[in-house]
């Protein structure tokens, strides 16, 4: 079983015991939950006391340890003036905002003289005397808060004091109160829902825990209290556990046993059926999980947020992110599957169809119909691409951000991923339509085009009868495929390979990337601007809608929770003037309406109807009184509403009132309770509450309400429109005839395009309603196809960086071309300023909006800062004088919420109810006390959190008779929104053009790159070519610059070196032949000279009538014939050298040529042959007779160079794709100096012969692809060693 | 002969298409907005309430047995959402039903029922406690839907479990 199959299926069965053994666990606890729930219930207290204690230490000793921090820091107790003591405020405040909590150091009085963050005690205990530290814990209750504090004692005349929110007594909104951090973390670590008690005698229960919180002495500071686990809920919570836990492991244990059950199935079977195995197991896996809940049922953050995308479209493929991104790649991995299969046995299935008019009609019909499963598709992908919008809440069109944030840059990864797998989708039915165009008749290009796109258009006309409302434009399918024929007519084309060893797998995925993107792209902006138009039509009827039944019921529901009060067993009379400063806001935090976020107000009314006391926070004085009158106008329990058009949003504000009797009937009072959709908690520049999902219009998208009465503008925010307008007789027209549907015009203003939709209310003919946005323009557009294309880019980047990361790891050793290189860099340097652009861009932007806020806040400041002086003459004016009453009525009067410190505390503001309920810190902030109080800084400005909305927060002295006299504070919201909307036009504008110029870069660096690359590939080419001997270099470049030098100087080098090696080869020729003629001359002269005497001698003898003339004559005779012999053998070797026969070439067993080789030598006396043959056959491509003589030659002088006898040893090896053959002997061996001439013609240590027989030998062998080498030593033998290629290797 | 049935189609296939776009919609109309005023007085009172507590009903059957299929078709094109522990806003139904199921994966619901019905306003709606298991321990939440109308129905319109 190869290791892919056994490896996954060993971890699987390890998960299915772990499955088992979770499952008996499960099985134990709840059996033992349900007969021994007593001693069950008495571990789960024990185990429950003993987390909360634990994490409530902790926090202890997290305090302790900032604390030790603080009293390291030694330049903090220095006494030194104003500027070091900011500094030590600044580095207090930049400690609290990293840990999160508050810092007070105190003196030996117990008056803090440093702090950060929020007062928790205006006085501590006074120093002790003594030395040592001494460290204590305690808890103090402020408002609706709770705080746990340390503080440590040391010698230095100061302590430490840190403290950290440890509740909020009512379960308020983030929007007002930060959350604390103790509950949230035993409901993680246990899913217990703990309170926090003071005091022991505190609520007493059996259901209930009270778990005491130990400080370090072992003192109890206070008692959290829970709810005792109930027998069934502790049983159904095993259950629960025991389940997902199995459903996690049960998802796992299914993957890896259809992985490895689809791999072994596969084996052997046809590949269409290995595709089908394949596709069936990774889709029984997907819906399984889908079943399963895996795995969003275990993960957090972006991947599992339904609230960022969720679709409940297929039963669960889409539902949160993660299971989007699993059905995207199980979609294209099922697509990329299918793609691996030919389409040749469709289009031979088809061939054998006859005769050829019901071909064509077969092709025409599948023509057809896959035209109408292609249009089909795109409907789907259209659909799926609308999900990605209107299911998501993700800013994909955000131009805040030059890139997407993450969670949109996973959707868009996702749609990546969708996008790609639909494309492969069309692309195999496109395929299967050119198929059958082609089959059909259709053989051009043009005409296959056209049968295409008639049978798309048929489709699509049938489609789009049967559908109200299109789900995308006309032209989409006929752009799809046409992208898609592109791709395969054009792009697909097999380029000319470069040299091994470069990446070439990247091309097709960015290829395929592109095309997918350019098929997207269209059909995100058409849903881009469908949705935009939805969300105003939704807030259209936000405008239009009358009391909100939710907003009605809340306050329903804040007059029941009075009459609880009222009725309660504690039996409170919040209308009594004794418990009044607080009854209000007691009353407000246990209503609905406080848990839920909206700025709210409470007012309590005694029975005379004089006000006892209020609580509001977030609506201004303006809009209290409005809907207050307005509620006492009509009957009680009545819900009445105010709305005031604010800009770009209609602030509503509702109201109900009830009066309230004892249980006797008698009147103890009345309540008013308010609410609005404004978001600010401090007065400011207040919004409709915005909605994070879909339905919201993004800060920096500008909006524009305009409402119609008669046709005429009443009331406008639109800064081209004013008062008296009428309405344009297209827009009358269109309302009059369809008036329950709103419609949409393009409308050109004086300064820039709008859409506007009309939309007539319901409830009143005569009034009309106009939203408008600014149309956007093709700025908009590019950038954010800019930030589509990025991530698309960003995904090719990562996919090539995992292919190259791969190779490095298999040992490959990758290289990048020069046109890689240059394109690169040509990237780095295009890409990098946009992104140094954008990080200053924001802070440009946050600067300016900051000044903005600096100017606003200082000029306020100044008005409120002169009208105090105005009104007090002296200090003690100041300190008497500056009442909350005067700060309400100065704040009515400029519109403006202001507060008044002394020192460092408050000392009066115009909402005191804020201050009261301890929703603000009644201290004056750290930084601003030393900027404001110690050096008397003109203007100081910070930020503060409140809740969790930002605001910014202007000081500035006061200062009678030239002393500073106190402080005054006003605060803005934090006008990020405007830092959005600065930062998105500055974007479109700059950075949208900006991209077009980097994606023109991009494309010059891309041509530059290849222009630049071609001549380099075509010179290195062509430097093979002379290497092999061909000087005739084929170089198309013609430029005049550097390169077309490069190429002169290169074909100038080539013809040098062809003219060279010809004069070389004539020069060489020549001396062999002058070396040939010395030779002969030479050999031819050793013969004749013997034959000349013989002749002599021979005349001589017979002019001498010698009596031995006879004997003399057969002497000559035979002397003359054997040297008539030598030279015909000289003219025979002369021929051999100078003209090798043809070779006829055959498939031959080397061992054979060996072996025929020695034997002609058998019978030679005194030298013995051996043989060390490689096993086997060893067959070379080779001319016997040839070979032979090669082999006879160098045996021979082997045998000649031995001749008192030795051992000759053959032996015959297979290395790589060759052979080796090794002829030795035990010779004397040959000189260095000799050895390096022997393979030269005419060259030879012996007597007889013309010395070319192993000129002979190496001409053949390298003929035969081979060649031959010569190892030697005097004295220790000489080695021949012949290589040749192996049969089969060579061509 | 063949040419001539090819130009004829080509005509034929050609008219299709251009009477396939001419059916799409023309520019500056949209679909109906939401009317929220707009009371059905076209149907018998009786029958209004009937259709109301029909769809209360099959809401509270979903939500007791801690499935979100009875109720997603019930849903408005957008839903206001508030769950807690899940994001509040404003949602489309898929995304709604989504979030729904987000909340039901996380707890077991054991008990549910509307306690109150309030059917004679313009938006119906009804509140009720939920009780639910969750690591082991009881929670409960109320349960608050009101309902538009929309067309020819009444769909979910707001939907808060706090």
């Amino acid at each position: 079983m190869p290791a892919s199959v056994r490896w996954p299926a060993l971890v699987a069965l390890v998960c299915i015991a772990v499955m088992g053994v979770v499952f008996v666990v499960g099985m134990i606890q709840e059996r033992r939950a349900g007969l021994n729930w007593p001693e069950v219930a008495a571990e789960r207290d024990a185990a429950l006391v003993r987390s909360v204690q634990q994490i409530f230490r902790s926090e202890l000793d997290d305090l302790l340890g900032t604390a030790g921090v603080v009293r390291g820091h030694a330049e903090l107790y220095s006494d030194g003036g104003a500027a070091d003591r900011a500094s030590s405020f600044a580095w207090l405040r930049n400690l609290r905002a990293r840990a999160g909590i508050s810092v007070d150091i105190i003196d030996s009085t117990g008056h803090p003289v440093l702090w950060a963050g929020r007062s928790v005690r205006s006085k501590y205990q006074s120093l002790l005397p003594g030395g040592g530290i001494h460290t204590e814990a305690f808890i103090t209750r402020d408002g609706l808060q709770t705080y746990l504090s340390v503080e440590v004692r040391g010698d230095a005349g100061h302590a430490v004091v840190v403290s950290r929110l440890l509740e909020s007594r009512f379960p308020i909104s983030t929007r007002f109160l930060r959350p604390a951090h103790f509950p949230a973390a035993v409901f993680d670590e246990t899913g217990a829902r703990v309170g926090l008690e003071l005091d022991s005698a505190g609520t007493q229960g059996a259901d209930l825990l009270r778990i005491p919180l130990m400080s370090f002495d072992g003192r109890a500071l206070a008692y959290a209290v829970a709810p005792a686990p109930q027998q069934q809920d502790a049983i159904v919570g095993i259950r629960q556990q025991t389940q997902d836990l199995l459903q996690v492991l049960g998802g796992i244990v299914a993957a890896l046993l259809t992985w490895s059950v689809v791999v072994q199935v596969s084996r052997g079977v046809r590949k269409e059926l290995r595709v089908v195995l394949a596709m069936a197991g990774i889709w029984a896996v997907r819906l399984l999980w889908i079943r399963l809940a895996v795995p969003a049922a275990v993960m957090g953050g972006a991947l599992a947020d339904a609230s960022l995308y969720g679709s409940s479209f297929g039963g669960g493929l889409a539902s949160t992110p993660v299971d989007l991104i699993l059905s995207g790649a199980s979609l294209l991995w099922s697509v990329l599957l299918l793609g691996t299969l030919s389409m040749r046995p469709a289009r031979t299935a088809l061939a054998l169809v006859r005769p050829v008019q019901i071909r064509r009609a077969v092709a025409g019909a599948e023509l057809l119909i896959g035209a109408l499963v292609f249009v089909l598709f795109v409907r789907a992908f259209a659909a799926v691409l609308r999900s990605f919008l209107f299911d998501s809440t993700a800013a994909y069109q955000d131009p805040t951000r030059i890139l997407p944030d993450a969670s949109t840059a996973l959707l868009l990864a996702a749609m990546a991923l969708v996008a790609s797998a639909f494309y492969g989708i069309f692309f195999v039915l496109v395929a299967v339509m050119d198929v059958a165009a082609q089959e059909s008749g259709g053989n051009r290009a043009s005409r296959r085009l056209m049968e295409v796109g008639l049978s798309v258009g048929v489709s699509l006309a049938l489609l789009r009868w049967s559908e109200e409302t299109p789900l995308w434009p006309w032209y989409m399918p006929f752009y799809v495929a046409g992208i898609v024929l592109a791709h395969r007519w054009w792009i697909s084309r097999p380029r000319v390979g470069t040299r091994a060893g470069r990446v070439e797998g990247w091309r097709p995925t960015v290829i395929w990337l592109s095309a997918a993107f350019l098929v997207t792209a269209p059909m995100f902006y058409a849903r881009v601007e469908e949705r935009e138009r939805a969300q105003v039509e939704s807030l259209a009827a936000e405008v239009l809608r009358p009391a909100d039944a939710w907003l009605s019921y809340l306050l329903t529901d804040g007059i029941r929770t009075v009459a609880g009060i009222v009725h309660g067993s504690e039996g409170e009379n919040p209308f009594d003037p004794a418990v009044a400063p607080s009854s209000a806001l007691n009353a407000w935090a246990r209503m609905l309406v406080s848990r839920q976020g909206y700025n709210s107000g409470v007012f309590l009314y005694d029975s005379t109807g004089h006000e006892v006391d209020r609580f509001v926070v977030g609506i201004e004085s303006y809009d209290q009184r409005a809907i207050l009158t307005k509620l006492f106008d009509y009957g009680e329990e009545t819900v009445q509403t105010i709305e005031r058009t604010n800009g770009r949003d209609v602030l509503s504000v509702y109201g109900i009132w009830s009066t309230m009797r004892s249980s006797d009937g008698r009147l103890l009072g009345s309540v008013a309770i308010i609410l609005s959709t404004g978001t600010g908690i401090l007065p400011g520049r207040s919004a409709s509450l915005p909605f994070r999902g879909s339905g919201g219009l993004p800060d920096w998208r500008d909006l524009y309400l305009t409402e119609y009465r008669d046709s005429s503008v009443v009331s406008t925010s639109r800064p081209d429109l004013f008062t008296g307008i009428r309405l344009g007789p297209n827009v009358r027209a269109a309302l009059d005839r369809q008036p329950e549907f709103g419609h949409w015009f393009r409308e050109q203003g004086e300064d820039r395009p709008y859409m506007t939709l009309y939309v007539r209310d319901p409830a009143d003919a005569h009034h009309v309603l106009a939203v408008s946005i600014t149309a956007l323009d093709i700025r908009w557009y590019a950038f954010t196809v800019m930030k589509l294309l990025s991530v698309f880019a960003l995904i090719g980047l990562l996919i090539a960086g995992a292919q190259r990361g791969w190779d490095i790891s298999r040992g490959r050793r990758i290289t990048l071309t020069v046109g890689q290189k240059l394109f690169g860099g040509f990237a780095i340097i295009a890409v990098m300023p946009l992104i140094v652009l954008g990080y200053y861009n924001r802070a440009v932007s946050t600067e300016r909006v900051q000044d903005l806020m600096e100017r606003t806040l200082r000029r306020d400041l100044e008005v409120v800062e002169r009208r105090i002086v105005t009104y007090v003459e002296n200090e003690d004016d100041f300190v008497h004088g500056v009442t909350d009453e005067f700060c309400r009525a100065v704040s009515a009067e400029y519109g403006t919420d202001f507060t008044v410190y002394r020192g460092d505390s408050l000392l009066a503001t115009s909402r005191p109810e804020l201050y009261r309920a301890a929703l603000f810190d009644s201290r004056l902030d750290g930084t601003a006390y030393a900027h404001s109080v110690l050096e008397g800084r003109a203007f100081y400005m910070l930020s503060q959190t409140v809740g969790n909305v930002p605001y910014a927060v202007g000081f500035m002295p006061v200062n009678i008779r030239g002393q500073r006299a106190g402080v005054v504070s006003i605060s803005t919201l934090y006008r990020q929104s405007d830092i959005e909307r600065e930062v998105a036009e500055r974007n479109v504008n700059v950075v949208g053009v900006y991209a077009i110029v980097v994606l023109l870069a991009l494309g010059a660096g891309g041509l530059l790159a290849a222009r630049l690359a071609r001549p380099l590939q075509e010179l290195s080419a062509a430097a093979r070519d002379v290497a092999r001997g061909d000087f005739d270099p084929q170089i198309s470049y013609r430029g005049r610059d550097e390169l077309g030098d490069l190429v002169l100087e290169f074909r100038a080098m080539a013809s040098e070196l062809k003219r060279s090696r010809e004069d070389l080869a004539h020069a060489e020729r020549e001396r062999a032949w002058k070396e040939m003629a010395k030779q002969v001359a030479h050999e031819i002269r050793n013969p004749l000279t013997p034959i000349k005497l013989s002749v002599q001698h021979l005349r001589q003898a017979f002019q001498d009538r010698a009596a031995d003339r006879e004997e003399i004559l057969q002497r000559v005779t035979k002397t003359v014939l054997e040297q008539i012999e030598t030279l015909s053998r000289i003219a025979l070797e002369f021929s051999h050298f100078a003209r090798m026969p043809d070779a006829r070439v055959e498939r031959l067993n080397i061992h054979t040529l060996l072996d025929e080789a020695l034997a002609v030598f058998s019978e030679v006396q005194g030298v013995e042959c051996r043989r060390a043959f490689a096993d086997g056959e060893i067959v070379v491509l080779v001319d016997h007779d040839q070979m032979q003589r090669v082999f006879v030659n160098i045996v021979r002088n082997s045998i000649q160079a031995m001749p008192k006898g030795g051992v000759v040893t053959v032996t015959t090896a297979v290395e790589g794709h060759g052979c080796r053959v090794r002829i030795s002997d035990t010779g004397p061996g040959i000189p260095a100096g000799v050895r390096a001439r022997i393979f030269e013609p005419n060259f030879s240590t012996k007597t007889e012969g013309m010395g070319i027989g192993l000129a002979i030998a190496r001409r053949i062998v390298e003929d035969a692809g081979g060649r031959i080498d010569c190892e030697s030593e005097p004295g220790s033998g000489t080695a021949f060693i012949i290589d040749l290629p192996v049969a089969g290797e060579s061509t | 002969m063949l040419g001539v049935m090819r130009r004829q189609t080509a005509i034929l296939m050609s008219a299709l298409l251009l009477s396939g776009t001419a059916a799409s919609q023309p520019p500056g109309r949209t679909g109906p907005v939401p009317s929220v005023r707009a009371v059905m007085q076209h149907a018998q009172p009786n029958a209004r309430i009937a259709a109301i507590r029909a769809l209360f009903d099959r809401v509270q059957r979903s939500m007791t047995s801690g499935s979100v299929d009875g109720m997603s078709a019930d849903l408005a094109p957008f839903v206001d959402v508030n769950i807690v522990g899940e994001e509040p806003g404003r949602y489309s139904a898929n995304q709604a039903a989504s979030i729904l199921g987000r909340f039901y994966l996380a707890r077991k619901p054991i008990a549910f029922s509307f306690t109150s019905i309030v059917d004679t306003l313009s938006l119906p709606y009804a509140t009720g406690p939920i009780s639910s298991i969750r690591r082991g321990n009881r929670e409960t939440a109320q349960v608050y839907v009101s309902l538009r109308r929309i067309g020819s129905r009444w769909r979910i319109a707001q939907l808060n479990i706090y």
